[in-house]
């Protein structure tokens, strides 16, 4: 593997720090590092289908929600312990995918953008009746023991994210939807079977939040359709890999970093108005840095760096 | 001088030395902010010169317009005790001042939880005070459980909350299951009622209530010629009321929340149904509701929890608290606020009872004794629910909220059939 | 029965008249200039509260406040053309990466038109009570309000359609839609062509949400709602076509309406989005889109 054995130190010393600082942090830190966990799988996992390949998929988060369900349902009624709920339920997202997939995919840009969303109000609207019947709203899950257990499982579910995204991006699966987002027509004409590959890439990229929504039921000890499908964990994901750089494997990582100290920075002490901020920060960032920040760093370092032609 | 040490190696996703350099500046960052943040938000162990009582409400989002209101309560009594110098806690042999923590959970339940869990463990406050409604309530009430800390519920009258077998919840608000009572009493007295609709918006209070009223009018030999659910957030219910207007029932029972009786009622006038008999749910008997409807308001009903005649029934301190709300907030308070401020009435109470601010002692003294308040009497039983707990009906008559069933407490008579629609 | 059957078609229409407005703005902008202007609902949103507090502040009867919204927006659309617009095509090597770009560049200014509007008005529901009398069509019910947006919104299609077909300028417009490099060869301005079409998509949106302030209450939220309903009315219509997007739109209306009415309002809005995957299943760019 051609990297600079530097980066990988850092991201050790990251991941080593990370692991020494949570069960020592206060509640409040605790929660803010399970956020940004939750977002990077999010914005990672979105990158693996949607970064790479060129669809934007604007339902991302009904991945998460259907995840987040069935690891409720199986916890509450079935009785299961929660490990295997929360895998289930990620299977369970990844087996929705694959047969969402056979319809979705063969819609192409904007298209399939909206076909997404579609597929998330559905999905919340089935949520909301589910339990019309025993007249409830929401499930209430038994709690996890500790937060700091959650952010455990967070960072394992995130590592194994940013690895997948990894070693996809080597593979023939990588390969294929590189060169389905250059050109998806000249793609065919070279004989890449470029539905099946959407297809495995979208089902890979559906489990992970598949994962996270199980955990999030059980770290939360409450669900409701309207906090599972709600829309902006779509956007969000998609904002958070775009800013840091799509369609690369760190891109998602750093962009969802920096954006989440920003947001809780802000959040705390200002509400709305630092989504007026957010807003704006966002549009102005992505103007000046289309390509993401490791686009910007990438252009950075070529230019005043390196004599080499990249 | 940088290329000198820089082994450039074209990988792939382009890690340079710029890059590396970045990464670290953000594990620094957030190493240094972590810390920053740990230390400053530890919170300093509370020398006893205060109790503090936290809670998440619904300062902003869907939930606001009736959420408000009962924060306002909490403020108010709050305000009133320390005018007083505090609660008397024989523990310490003196009184102390209350000091209240209220954090806003935008109407979103999971946050809610969250915001509940950080008050408990991080703000280290002594007594938590519910949040608003049945949807958010149910959402908190395990945290309550889990941490062993009362919590007392003025918004929540859903009884799936009170069948989960928790031990730490104290209701305030009749309960679904009370509702139809009041409702059908009235209606057995009119035969010429005998076709019923019933819709609910899609919120767990909403859900209970209706499946209450199908459930007693069924019982009671009506006819349910129609039945809906529509979700949160609504704005066009037109195509739904006509569809009620085609099978013109006697009576429409709406089981919503505010932002959708407003609507409700709007619409159902600009389709052109004017059924005998309409009731309502949450938002009626708010100043608001009024204010935003106008005349098209008149002759509608809907429950009565609270409202200013209840001091002609003994009920302690009815009017200061009527006349120090519209002093304090320049609005008339309704029940959401008075369940809100009566909450806190029972606590004080209870910890003046038990002499102590322990959660456990102060679970004790809720379930045995009896209290008096703003909303009558008060006693609980073993599943937190207030044994005494009875819901009226209203209607609204010439821009004004009248108590209008049971005929013995009506501050007027009840109009039947509900005019037309005025203009 | 049959006369509340055809209530329900007439909110059905009147729905898909105000979709058509806003659906129509949106397709326009994303003909000529390849944007997806994902603030465009946010755009609506303005414009109906700027009808309410017209209304509240100064007593202004909504159907004025129409020409003044169009003269507000147009100014604004071509400002935020020259601040935003102009940059991303500017940075952007591709027709994809102009759409990529805009998407986010977009979503940020909606997040800031809708925090703004959540700041300044709070969250709660805001109602115009005006034009509250009923008009009775043989037997059919309809309210006052709802005859005029439908009237107002009928009109502004109409009137827009005219622009396309028989005006230099909608000519022009039509002319970049097509092919943008003849266009330029034929010497069309297109950087001014494209100012003005957004400037023109966005008070459509604009005159759309006055309308929607009459019929409906009003809430910040509102913003993102209508911008995915847009969305999918273009995309039912098929993107790029005006014909579509206006098909499209009242189809949408009714399906709404009669779905709504016959199913469940709970169903809703999964009726259309099941609609909308029906019609892309089968049509995969959409009703009228141009191949695929």
């Amino acid at each position: 593997m051609k990297s600079s054995i530097y980066s990988w130190i850092l991201a050790l010393g990251c991941i080593v720090l990370l692991v020494a600082i949570i069960p020592f942090s206060s509640g409040y830190i605790q929660t803010f590092i399970f956020n940004t966990l939750m977002f990077l799988i999010l914005a990672a996992s979105w990158n693996i289908f949607s970064g790479y390949s060129g669809y934007v998929s604007l339902g991302h988060v009904t991945f998460f929600g259907v995840g987040a369900y069935v690891a409720a349902f199986l916890i509450t009624k079935a009785g299961l312990a929660p490990p295997i709920s929360i895998i289930i339920g990620g299977l369970a997202a990844s087996a929705l995918a694959a047969s969402i997939g056979g319809v979705v995919l063969r819609l192409r840009g904007a298209y399939f953008s909206i076909a997404t969303f579609g597929l998330n109000e559905v999905f919340k609207t089935i949520a909301v009746n589910i339990q019309k019947a025993e007249g409830t709203l929401g499930i209430v899950v038994p709690p996890i023991p500790s937060r700091a257990l959650s952010c455990y499982i967070a960072l394992i579910i995130a590592l194994i994210t940013v690895l997948t995204t990894f070693f996809m991006e080597r593979s023939r699966i990588g390969y294929a939807l590189i060169s389905i987002r250059a050109d998806e027509k000249v793609a065919e004409g070279l004989g890449v079977n470029t539905f099946k590959y959407k297809l495995i890439a979208y089902a890979i990229g559906s489990f992970f939040p598949g994962l996270l929504g199980g955990l999030f039921a059980w770290h939360a000890a409450y669900i409701d359709p309207h906090s599972v499908f709600t829309p902006f964990y779509s956007f969000y994901s998609m904002i958070f890999s775009i800013f840091g750089g799509v369609g690369t494997v760190l891109g998602p990582v750093i962009g969802t970093t920096i954006l989440s100290i920003f947001q809780e920075l802000l959040w705390a002490r200002l509400s709305y108005l630092y989504l007026l901020i957010y807003g704006a920060a966002v549009a102005v960032i992505i103007l000046y840095m289309p390509k993401g920040l490791l686009g910007a760093v990438k252009y950075v370092s070529s230019t005043l760096l390196s004599k080499k032609v990249r | 001088m940088w290329e000198l040490s820089l082994k450039k190696k074209g990988n792939r996703y382009g890690i340079t030395k710029s890059l590396v350099i970045v990464v670290v500046l953000i594990a620094v960052i957030v190493v240094v902010a972590g810390a920053v943040a740990f230390i400053m938000l530890t919170p300093q162990r509370p020398t006893k010169t205060e109790i503090v009582i936290g809670a998440a409400i619904s300062l902003s989002g869907a939930n606001v317009e009736t959420a408000s209101h009962q924060a306002n309560a909490y403020r108010l009594f709050v305000k009133q005790v320390n005018e007083q110098g505090g609660i008397y806690v024989a523990e310490y042999g003196k009184k102390l001042p209350v000091r209240l923590v209220l954090y806003d959970d935008q109407s979103d339940a999971s946050r809610s939880v969250s915001l509940f869990e950080k008050l408990i463990t991080d703000d280290k406050v002594d007594f938590i005070i519910g949040p608003y409604s049945s949807t958010i309530t149910f959402a908190v009430a395990p945290i309550a459980e889990k941490y062993k800390m009362v919590m007392l519920t003025p918004t929540a009258g859903s009884d799936k909350i009170y069948q989960q077998g928790w031990h730490y919840v104290f209701e305030l608000w009749p309960l679904a299951s009370s509702n139809p009572k009041s409702v059908i009493s009235f209606m057995k007295t009119k035969p010429d009622i005998k076709k019923v609709a019933v819709v609910n918006v899609a919120e767990l209070l909403a859900r209970s209530t209706a499946a209450a009223m199908k459930d007693a009018l069924q019982k009671e030999g009506f006819e349910i010629v129609f039945e809906e659910e529509y979700p949160k957030g609504v704005t066009d219910l037109r195509p739904m009321l006509s569809k009620i207007k085609t099978l013109n029932p006697d009576a429409v029972i709406a089981a919503t929340f505010f932002e959708d009786n407003v609507l409700f009622v709007r619409q159902l006038r600009e389709v052109g149904f004017n059924p005998k008999f309409l009731w309502t749910m949450v938002g009626f008997d708010q100043p608001e509701y009024i204010e935003a409807l106008g005349k098209t308001a008149e002759g509608v009903c809907g429950w009565i929890v609270w409202h200013l005649k209840f001091e002609d029934l003994g009920y302690l301190g009815v009017r200061q608290f009527y006349e120090a709300y519209m002093k304090e907030y320049g609005k008339r308070p309704f029940a959401e606020a008075a369940t809100g401020y009566t909450a806190l009435q029972i606590l004080k109470q209870a910890i003046e009872k038990a002499g102590t601010l322990d959660n456990e002692k102060i679970r004790q003294v809720l379930l045995t004794e009896e209290f008096m308040t703003i909303i009558g009497k008060v006693k609980y039983n073993e599943q937190g629910i207030n044994v005494y707990n009875v819901v009226y009906m209203g209607q609204v008559q010439n821009g004004k909220l009248e108590v209008v069933w049971p005929q013995e407490l009506a501050t007027a008579k009840i109009w039947y059939p509900k005019p037309e629609w005025a203009s | 029965m049959l006369l509340d059957i055809i209530q329900v078609l007439l909110f059905g229409l009147t729905i898909g008249a105000i979709y058509a407005l806003v659906a129509v703005g949106l397709n326009l902008i994303f003909g000529v200039m390849n944007v997806l202007n994902v603030a465009h609902g946010d755009i609506a949103m303005l414009g109906a509260y700027l009808t309410y507090w017209f209304l509240v502040l100064f007593n202004v009867n909504p159907l004025i406040s129409l020409p003044l919204i169009i003269a507000i927006f147009i100014p604004l659309g071509a400002a935020i053309y020259m601040l935003l617009i102009r940059k991303i095509i500017h940075i952007s090597s591709s027709v994809e990466e102009i759409i990529f770009s805009s998407l986010i560049v977009f979503f940020g200014l909606s997040t800031f038109i809708e925090s703004s509007a959540l700041l300044a008005w709070k969250a709660d529901f805001r109602s115009i009570i005006y034009f509250e009398g009923m008009i009775n069509l043989g037997g059919i019910l309809l309210s006052e309000k709802t005859f005029i947006a439908l009237l107002v919104a009928l009109i502004g299609v109409f009137s827009f359609e005219v622009f396309l077909t028989r005006t230099y300028i909608g000519k022009a417009i039509r002319a970049i839609s097509q092919n943008r490099v003849a266009a330029i060869l034929m010497g069309i301005p297109v950087d001014r062509i494209n100012m003005l079409s957004f400037g023109i998509g966005i008070s459509l949106a604009g005159v759309g949400g006055v309308l929607l302030a009459l019929i409906y209450p009003i809430y910040p939220a509102l913003g993102v709602t209508w911008t995915m309903r847009g969305l999918a009315v273009c995309i039912l219509g098929g993107l790029g076509s005006f014909t579509g997007a206006l098909t499209g739109a009242f189809v949408m209306g009714i399906v709404e309406s009669f779905g709504s009415y016959f199913i469940g309002t709970a169903w809703r809005d999964v009726i259309c989005y099941l609609m909308l995957l029906l019609v892309l299943v089968l049509k995969p760019s959409g009703m009228f889109g141009k191949g695929v």
